[in-house]
């Protein structure tokens, strides 16, 4: 009965979800409140209603009740709790759920907290919301429906697949979706501003929080995945441009470039309409993303057109979102009053570069992801584009976004004095030349850009720090004058401080583990060492071992810096049981300077392994950057304070200020 | 009757909550409020202020941001531009709120009502597998497969062990473990014909429908030892339809179905196999490298390996004798880097290019490889 009433549950949510859609659409149409404030009690019942059928879906998986399909497809009785739980979006149905109570929950909280919205307006942001619900309850009531029954039960579940029995899985989807959905809120913004034909003070300050959360949310998710692979897939590898990678990365450019384009709107009234557009943008690619990951095109175009239904029914919600979306633009967005004037060396100008770097690189990726889908549309070949493509293509772009980014920070709103920004920056330039040569000087081998990669990071998060500390006087003034400051300082100032030092930390990041990455393949007997970087790896054995659903192959290493012991390394290889798989379980020590990374091979006859070893430099610095940069996302967006940027300083006889869109 | 009425209360704790605002003459007094760029604006003057206060301005930032709001406030007060909404015309843009409300409280229930009754199964029991039978199918099951596990793992020679455990290997959907168990207790206890069926019937589902060699010959066995048996027959008669032999498979089944009961259930099964034998003649189209990999699944490591390195060098002397196969050396490649030799995947690449010298579309093929080698160790 419980599964029941979480499928009627998914049903009345859509039942809800049309409503909001309509109702107050024709409250704000006829100007009745009436109607309007029909909308948020709408959202928060839509988001309990979905918010019981995920619930009752959970408990289906915890309890093992095979007697639900989606169940019995996806889970196994003796799958350890946590496995259980994260089981229920390790699936297409369950994430797609997922995926529609996180929108709901976005939904919801423009009810709960958007009081201070005009209400017209309030109304048409939930209507937009609600559209996007209806499409997609509707896709998985009819298309991806997990409370399908099993007549009879089975016995006992098919498992889930154990490459996703793994914790860093089990929490990669939802900070993606909360990353991807979060984007819907600057969507139904940016939708419901076109709709009412102008353009709120509040805009860009409510559109903040939303954008933000999601930036910061997508940030970790992408992380996530990455260290995944990282530890996974065997070999230390952290980023593949892969399509499904690839999907999330887009949406988190874009999204990169709106945070940024939001602020100028917030603080300059400028760059209105072009901040709609990309809002409009950012959610498209979280829906194409939605769309790659889920029709299972990626796996071949022509996997998807065995089973298409699903596929072209999110093709179908892709093309009304997308295409609706774009059309009213190009028809109400020249209704819109433009935005304030700036000159082009100023905070905005800066910004502006920034947007259109990163919109560039977010196409960049989108074409290397198309391309080969389009082609095996067209001819059936089956190409992939790799490394090389965005090694020449996305790399070039982030260098002068790089170089720029901290004279951009430090430029001031409306007209700007790049001299004086650069003086200022020199101490960063010289520590990030002291940074590269250090490095030389240190590690003498390793491709000659290197070096200068490191400098670029190194410039990042010295030109990040340097603003900084302008701000709180760090060396003008006395230590108690400057806590004074730093408390006083937003902290929304503290977050852009430590976003931007995020980057710089995950490039140096990758230049390290891309550049003095280093590796050994052995076969390895029981008493025998292997050297890699520094370090000896004593082979002690290895024996058999037993968890809840796998066995596993556990090899021992004594790791040994010189002559003193360090730690106790013990990789495994893993054999599930249901379903059978194999998979590899990598061990890994975090000394300072980076990862010792070690893989169990094939047993071979006589005892013998064969052993893959690495040692990975500052890889770690990638996902410690982005916790960062997510981190500075989270403190930026706990900023509530009302946010005006104005000229430093009034200069009269400026050249002529540019119109800014 | 208990759900209905709990569908009954949700939908109508729903709607309360929805519908609720409509008849509040509170709403109508909330709309009236002041232009709400205004109030931004005039919230953001106060907050000016603190901050000057607190110190975190300076008193000539704080003019410049404050001349620039007043700004603002004097743009805001201009008379609104384009909003204005187009009179309403049709009947429902006319209709009393009261009446809106009022529709969407009749719609909703049965729109609700009638997707659900499409969609769901209101009478499917749940069968969870943790309280069936109060914690003793699952937890019990689970100790008594540990204990016999422990006993097996000191005792393998132990017949009656894998007797006891295969049957519940089975049952579990462990079928390959199932398979095992039988097969050993075939071995140590001798044949039977519950043990050669569940042998045969374990080895079918773990090879996901495929009755492999050793299934074959116990259904074999199995049909001697009890002839009066059905089952057996079935099997082996698609054991000859996966082979390819469609027509001795035709004959079997018709004979099978002559001799079953006219109610049998599963006659309809036999029709099916029957019809799609008759109707194909060919052997079904069932990809060889699918099946091969199938049956790689089952068998141990150490059999595995062999028996793809059996086919991989199988397919490196072909592409020796005749290297006008691009797929061919794709695969090749593909498979020397998942045995973990990339020594041998890039002189095959080398071999490759050079058997393929010109050719363009292959030359991509090639270099996505390489690409995916150069990711390689």
């Amino acid at each position: 009965m419980i599964i029941e009433i979480g499928h009627f549950a998914l049903v009345l949510a859509l039942m809800l979800a049309a409503t909001q859609l309509i109702v107050p659409a024709l409250g704000a149409h006829r100007r009745d409140a009436g109607l309007m404030a029909v909308a948020p009690p709408a959202a928060v019942t839509q988001f309990v209603a979905i918010g019981v059928a995920f619930g009752v879906l959970t408990y289906a998986y915890v309890t093992s009740d095979f007697s639900v399909e989606n169940v019995w497809a996806n889970s196994h009785s003796a799958k350890p709790l946590i496995y259980k739980i994260s089981g229920v979006w390790g699936n297409h149905e369950g994430s797609m759920l997922l995926w529609v109570l996180i929108l709901a929950l976005f939904g919801a909280a423009v009810g709960v907290f958007g009081s201070g919205l005009p209400l017209s307006f309030r109304a048409r942001v939930l209507s937009v919301q609600a559209a996007l619900s209806v499409a997609f309850l509707l896709f998985i009531l009819l298309t991806s429906n997990p409370f399908m029954r099993l007549v009879p039960p089975a016995p006992e579940g098919q498992g889930l697949n154990p490459i996703l029995q793994d914790p860093a899985l089990a929490f990669h989807p939802p900070f993606l979706y909360a990353g991807y959905v979060g984007f819907s809120m600057a969507f139904s913004f940016a939708v419901a501003a076109l709709w009412e034909g102008r353009i709120d003070a509040a805009w860009a300050r409510w559109v903040r929080p939303w954008t933000l959360f999601a930036w910061a949310a997508l940030t970790v998710g992408i992380a996530m995945g990455s260290w995944w692979a990282y530890y996974t897939l065997g070999w230390g590898g952290w980023w593949f441009w892969d399509p499904v990678e690839n999907a999330s990365f887009m949406p988190w450019l874009a999204g990169t470039a709106l945070l940024h384009s939001a602020v100028v709107m917030e603080k300059r009234e400028a760059l209105k309409i072009w901040t709609l557009l990309l809002a409009i943008l950012t959610f498209s690619l979280s829906l194409m993303g939605t769309f790659l990951v889920r029709s299972g095109v990626l796996t071949s175009v022509h996997a998807f057109a065995v089973d298409p239904r699903r596929g072209i029914a999110i093709l179908a919600i892709l093309g009304v979102f997308i295409g609706g979306s774009l059309a009213l633009y190009a028809w109400r967005a020249g209704d819109l009053k433009a935005g304030g004037l700036f000159q082009p060396i100023s905070r905005e100008g800066a910004l502006v570069l920034n947007n259109v770097l990163l919109t560039t690189a977010a196409a960049t990726v989108l074409i290397g992801t198309l391309y080969p889908l389009g082609l095996e549309a067209l001819n059936g070949a089956k190409i992939s584009v790799g490394a090389p493509y965005f090694d020449r293509t996305f790399v070039p772009l982030m260098i002068p976004l790089l170089v720029a980014m901290p004279v951009g920070a430090l430029l001031s709103w409306k007209r700007g004095d790049l001299r004086a920004a650069l003086q200022r920056l020199v101490a960063a330039a010289i520590a990030a030349l002291v940074f590269g040569a250090l490095a030389v000087a240190l590690v003498r081998r390793g491709p000659w850009l290197a070096p200068l990669a490191l400098m670029l990071g190194g410039w990042v998060v010295f030109g990040a720090l340097t603003e900084w500390g302008a701000r709180i006087k760090a060396f003008s003034s006395s230590f108690d004058e400057s806590a004074r400051r730093a408390r006083n300082l937003p902290r929304s100032a503290h977050g852009a401080m430590l976003a931007h030092v995020g980057v710089g930390l995950v490039v140096i990041g990758i230049t390290g583990a891309t550049a003095w990455n280093s590796e050994t393949v052995s076969t390895i007997t029981p008493g025998e060492t292997v050297s890699i970087a520094g370090y000896g790896l004593t082979f002690r054995g290895a024996a058999p071992r037993r968890g809840p659903n796998y066995q596993e192959t556990v090899g021992r290493f004594d790791v040994t810096r010189g002559l003193r012991p360090v730690t106790t390394l013990e990789p495994t290889k893993r054999i599930f049981t249901a379903p059978r798989q194999a998979t590899t379980q990598a061990a890994i020590y975090n000394a300072l300077a980076g990862d010792l990374y070690v893989v169990l091979g094939d047993a071979l006859d006589g005892g013998g392994y064969v052993v893959r070893a690495y040692f990975h430099p500052l890889v770690r610095l990638i996902w410690i950057g982005a916790l960062v940069m997510g981190l500075g996302g989270l403190l930026s967006m706990s900023d509530r304070r009302l946010r005006v940027g104005a000229a430093r300083r009034a200069r009269t006889g400026a050249d002529a200020p540019l119109p800014a869109e | 009757m208990l759900l209905w009425l709990i569908f009954a209360v949700m939908t109508a704790a729903a709607l309360a909550v929805v519908l609720r605002p409509v008849f509040d003459p509170a709403t109508q007094d909330r709309a009236l409020m002041a232009a709400p760029d205004v109030v931004v604006y005039k919230e953001q003057l106060v907050d000016l202020d603190r901050q000057l206060a607190q110190g975190s301005l300076t008193v000539a930032e704080h003019t410049a941001l404050y001349a620039e709001v007043a700004r603002r406030i004097l743009r805001a007060d201009r008379p609104a531009d384009t909003a204005a909404a187009a009179p309403a015309t049709s009947s429902l843009l006319t209709w009393p709120t009261s009446v809106v409300a009022s529709a969407v409280a009749a719609v909703l229930p049965v729109a609700a009502l009638v997707m659900y009754l499409a969609l769901g199964a209101p009478f499917v029991p749940a069968h969870p597998a943790v309280v069936q039978g109060g914690a003793l199918a699952t937890a019990s099951a689970g100790e008594l497969i540990a204990k016999v596990e422990a006993r097996l793992a000191t005792n393998p020679n132990d017949g009656r062990g894998w007797d006891v455990i295969a049957p519940i290997y089975f049952k579990l959907g462990r079928f390959a473990d199932a398979a095992d168990a039988y097969d050993r207790a075939l071995r140590m206890l001798g044949e039977t014909q519950d043990r050669l069926a569940g042998f045969a019937e374990a080895s079918v589902q773990a090879n996901d429908g495929i009755v492999t060699e050793g299934a074959r010959l116990a259904y074999e066995k199995l049909a001697i030892l009890a002839p009066g048996r059905s089952e057996p027959r079935f099997w082996l008669a698609l054991a000859k339809e996966q082979d390819g032999k469609s027509e001795a498979a035709a004959v079997d089944y018709r004979a099978l179905l002559a001799d079953e009961p006219a109610d049998a259930a599963w006659r309809r099964v036999i029709e099916q196999r029957l019809a799609a034998v008759t109707a194909s003649k060919s052997p079904t189209a069932r990809d060889p490298t699918t099946a091969d990999v199938e049956a790689a699944a089952s068998m141990s490591d150490a059999d595995r390996r062999v028996m793809i390195e059996r086919m991989v060098e199988g397919l490196a002397v072909r592409l020796k004798s005749n290297g006008k196969d691009a797929d061919g050396w794709g695969r090749l490649i593909g498979a020397y880097l998942t045995l973990g030799d990339p020594a041998r995947a890039r002189s095959a690449l080398v071999e490759a290019r050079a058997a393929l010298a010109g050719d363009t579309a292959a030359a991509s093929v090639f270099d996505a490889l390489a690409r995916r080698l150069e990711a390689k160790p």
